[in-house]
């Protein structure tokens, strides 16, 4: 665990729509102080602001959309995190190209969640540390019934589309949330 | 062929002989309803001459008749006769076609004409038949008339029996078409059935691959419909009769290589879509289960699959390796609980022959050698790419995976010839997707009904392995086979000293005092041979149920009875197997650490015994020269591995 703390970051494309979403909700349902979160583009323009809807979907979910600016992935970003949370797996498989061995601890969004869900419960409780969270979920990897992967991109699509985006972000994040929660 | 091929034919094509059968009955059956019945009636006329005179004129008259009898039985299909018979029954036909319905025969050295008559209506043919025999008469009675005078003719035709009506059809006769017709269609589905089997081409089961290559089949992989959504069988469903074959796989992936201590394994098939990465990755599970150090490498750098199969990121990997862009340890991924590590393909390179043939991957092999158990090389297809072969070359072993039903014979033979190109044999082939039921069937397990589950009952699966030892075997002893397995045999319980069953084995056995020390020795010598092996690098876990009572895992707890320290056990044991006195005296075995290679008689008996519960289904497959010698000493084997894992 790099100093400071456990952080997390979230990956998507630019950096505006899913993954600061994603960011803010997991922020908003983890208690302050812990856990630390950030996100990413992997294609971002640094300085974009997230456009009206995913705003508004990031408020109306509980999250805090203001002052969110995109940024560029850079190794460094990813060397520092412990958890790397992106949307689609060609986020993930960037990340990884990027820094080989963040492949431990990086996942999709719904992968992890889908994970976590399959962790024995009792492990689950005998983790003590989100690193630990992490490890347990990792270790899942091929045991867990294979699912969707990706939240699909909604820029420059309809509002219905950032709806459902938002939906499957929230459920995932509550997951996630719940599981680093307790240790954050 | 032999005759066992064609059983094998007809158990393969039942379903085909039967079904042409079926139709050429049913084609017998359809002709013989379809058919007008047709009946037939026969008249017979006896031929006479009218004498009266002396008994040689009669006796010249019979020859007469003897001789001309056949003339007249042909009249009776001329118009001479047939035209009057048209007239008498008043019928609308014409000579020609009556001329068919009716046929007269003479019987050899008779004067009797049998005049036939058949017809659609039974009473016509009645009619036809009695009135030719008449018309018959008159028309003989005109031309055997005297030329001259008005004399009557000599020769009598008297009609001796009447056509009766018939009461059923000579035709169609039903029996005797059904029996044809199933007949001409058992002949014809067993024809169409030899010819397919001729002309099939591709693999379909183990006696197929044999025509092609003597290399042993180490394994059989069961079809499963289910294959594509749950790859990951022995992960998914360990008690599934195909997570036992990727099981069974493992026993006899413990002796592949021959004596060499090397590990390294590369899969490639014919084709794409044989089944490899599948097999690899369960293999890689259940060996990991198992307790081994395994690391599966993904080294189709074409069209990689297997870190998609086992959930994981593959962007990084093998490529990225071997150019030099990453470290291993910074590319491998644990998977699961932590004995196997997986390295995928990472970015399709342009060049990956060259990778997998540089001096970074030989280097890379022998790293890994030194790290793991086992290293498994998931490679590209060799009919198409070059890649497999050269990596054929680096690793200390290749297998085969044969998809039954998909492969054709031409394709392995050039598989293996393009290994050959590179001198490597083959140690092996695997043979996937193999049908459930039918003669080819996956016939290498046992199914058993209640396989324990290593989740459950972690007991068997870890001591699965320990009690199994490399072909090459270190042992104490030398050659002289049966005895020193009594001696080790039944060995006592690791706390037993060795002395004591040193002498009861020799009590029992009446052996030699010189069998003695050597037999006295073996635990001991036995109990400094596992740290030589590989599986000496095991978890604890693994080694702590080897003394242990028996748990409720039953393979496990059978086997190891014979670990229990039992003394009347060794005495049954040695009376089952009745020690035979050594002949000559052999050396004693040194009684430094350092074991002596097993003796060549006994090579890789040791496989299939002590091994985990699948292990008797295992001997099947791999098996193939060795079976028989395996059997025989069968006995002695458990209790040579007890001592082992007791005296561990």
């Amino acid at each position: 665990m790099t100093e400071g703390g456990f952080r997390v970051l979230v990956v998507c494309t630019g950096n505006i729509c899913r993954s600061p979403i994603a960011e803010q909700l997991l922020r908003a349902r983890t208690s302050e102080g812990g856990v630390a979160f950030s996100s990413a583009g992997t294609g971002a323009t640094p300085g974009a602001a997230m456009p009206g809807e995913a705003a508004e979907l990031s408020r109306a979910y509980g999250g805090e959309p203001d002052g969110h600016v995109a940024r560029r992935i850079t190794r460094a970003l990813i060397d520092e995190s412990d958890l790397v949370l992106t949307a689609a797996r060609e986020h993930r498989g960037a990340v990884v190209e990027l820094s080989p061995r963040a492949s431990r601890h990086t996942f999709t969004i719904l992968q992890f969640a889908r994970l976590l869900a399959s962790v024995d419960p009792v492990d689950l409780a005998a983790a003590g540390t989100p690193a630990e969270v992490v490890a347990a979920a990792a270790a899942r990897r091929g045991y867990a019934r294979p699912g969707e992967d990706d939240i699909p991109d909604p820029y420059r699509r309809s509002f219905a589309e950032y709806q459902v985006a938002a939906a499957l972000i929230d459920d995932a994040v509550a997951q996630i949330a719940t599981a680093l929660d307790r240790r954050g | 062929m032999e005759l066992r091929d064609y059983l094998r034919i007809v158990r393969k094509g039942w379903i085909l002989i039967t079904a042409i059968a079926l139709v050429a009955i049913g084609a017998a059956a359809a002709y013989s309803f379809l058919k007008t019945p047709e009946y037939s009636a026969s008249a017979k006329v006896f031929v006479s001459v009218q004498s009266s005179e002396t008994v040689s004129d009669l006796a010249q008259g019979n020859t007469l008749i003897i001789n001309k009898v056949k003339t007249y039985a042909e009249l009776v299909s001329t118009p001479a006769v047939l035209q009057p018979v048209i007239d008498d029954l008043a019928i609308e036909a014409t000579v020609t076609d009556v001329a068919k319905q009716i046929t007269a025969t003479a019987p050899l050295d008779t004067t009797l004409i049998q005049i036939d008559a058949t017809s659609t209506d039974p009473a016509l043919a009645a009619d036809l038949a009695n009135s030719a025999a008449q018309n018959l008469s008159a028309a003989v009675a005109a031309v055997e008339a005297p030329a001259v005078g008005d004399g009557a003719s000599p020769v009598r035709i008297t009609q001796v029996t009447d056509a009766l009506v018939p009461t059923s059809p000579e035709s169609p006769n039903i029996p005797l078409n059904l029996a044809l017709g199933a007949l001409i269609g058992l002949a014809l589905g067993l024809g169409v059935a030899v010819l397919r089997e001729t002309l099939d081409t591709r693999i379909r089961g183990e006696h197929d691959v044999q025509s092609v290559t003597d290399a042993p089949i180490v394994g059989g992989i069961p079809f499963d419909t289910k294959a594509e959504e749950r790859p990951l069988i022995v992960q998914d469903d360990p008690r599934s009769i195909r997570a036992e074959s990727f099981r069974s796989l493992r026993t006899n992936f413990q002796f592949l290589g021959g004596g060499s201590s090397r590990r390294t394994f590369v899969f490639t098939s014919a084709v794409q879509g044989e089944g490899k990465t599948t097999t690899v990755a369960n293999l890689a599970i259940a060996l990991a289960d198992a307790g081994r150090r395994v690391v599966v490498i993904d080294a189709d750098l074409r069209r990689p699959r297997l870190a998609d199969m086992l959930g994981l990121e593959g962007a990084a990997g093998l490529t990225d390796l071997l150019i030099g862009r990453a470290e291993f340890d910074d590319l491998v991924q644990p998977w699961g609980r932590g004995n196997l590590d997986v390295l995928p393909a990472g970015r399709i390179p342009p060049n990956p022959s060259e990778l997998l043939g540089s001096t970074a991957m030989v280097d890379l092999i022998a790293r890994l050698e030194q790290r793991y158990e086992y290293v498994l090389f998931d490679a590209a297809p060799l009919l198409p790419v070059t890649d497999a072969a050269v990596l054929a070359t680096h690793v200390s072993g290749t297998v085969i995976v044969v998809a039954a039903g998909r492969t054709r014979k031409a394709q392995l033979r050039a598989t293996i010839a393009a290994l050959e190109n590179v001198e490597v044999k083959p140690v092996g082939l695997v043979l996937s997707m193999l049908p459930t039921k039918g003669p080819d069937a996956y016939s290498y397990g046992y199914g058993y009904g209640d396989i324990a589950d290593p989740a459950e009952n972690p007991a068997w699966e870890p001591l699965a392995d320990t009690v199994v030892p490399r072909p090459a075997e270190p042992s104490s002893g030398d050659a002289a086979g049966p005895r020193r397995s009594t001696a080790v045999a039944e060995a006592p319980a690791p706390s037993s000293p060795p002395a004591p069953v040193a002498k009861a084995t020799v009590a029992a056995s009446a052996a030699p005092s010189e069998e003695a020390a050597p037999a006295g020795e073996s635990p001991a010598a036995s109990t400094e041979a596992p740290p030589a092996r590989s599986s000496a690098r095991t978890s604890p876990a693994r080694k702590s149920p080897a003394g242990s009572a028996p748990r409720s895992g039953a393979p496990a707890g059978t086997r190891r009875v014979t670990a229990k320290p039992s003394p009347s056990a060794a005495d049954e044991a040695a009376v089952a197997r009745p020690v035979k006195p050594a002949p000559r005296k052999r050396p004693i075995a040194p009684k430094s650490a350092v074991p002596e290679p097993l003796d060549e008689d006994y090579p890789t008996p040791t496989l299939f015994d002590g091994d985990e519960p699948d292990g008797a289904a295992a001997a099947k497959p791999a098996a193939r020269p060795t079976l028989v010698a395996l059997r025989s000493r069968r006995g002695a084997r458990p209790s040579g591995s007890a001592s082992r894992e007791n005296s561990r």
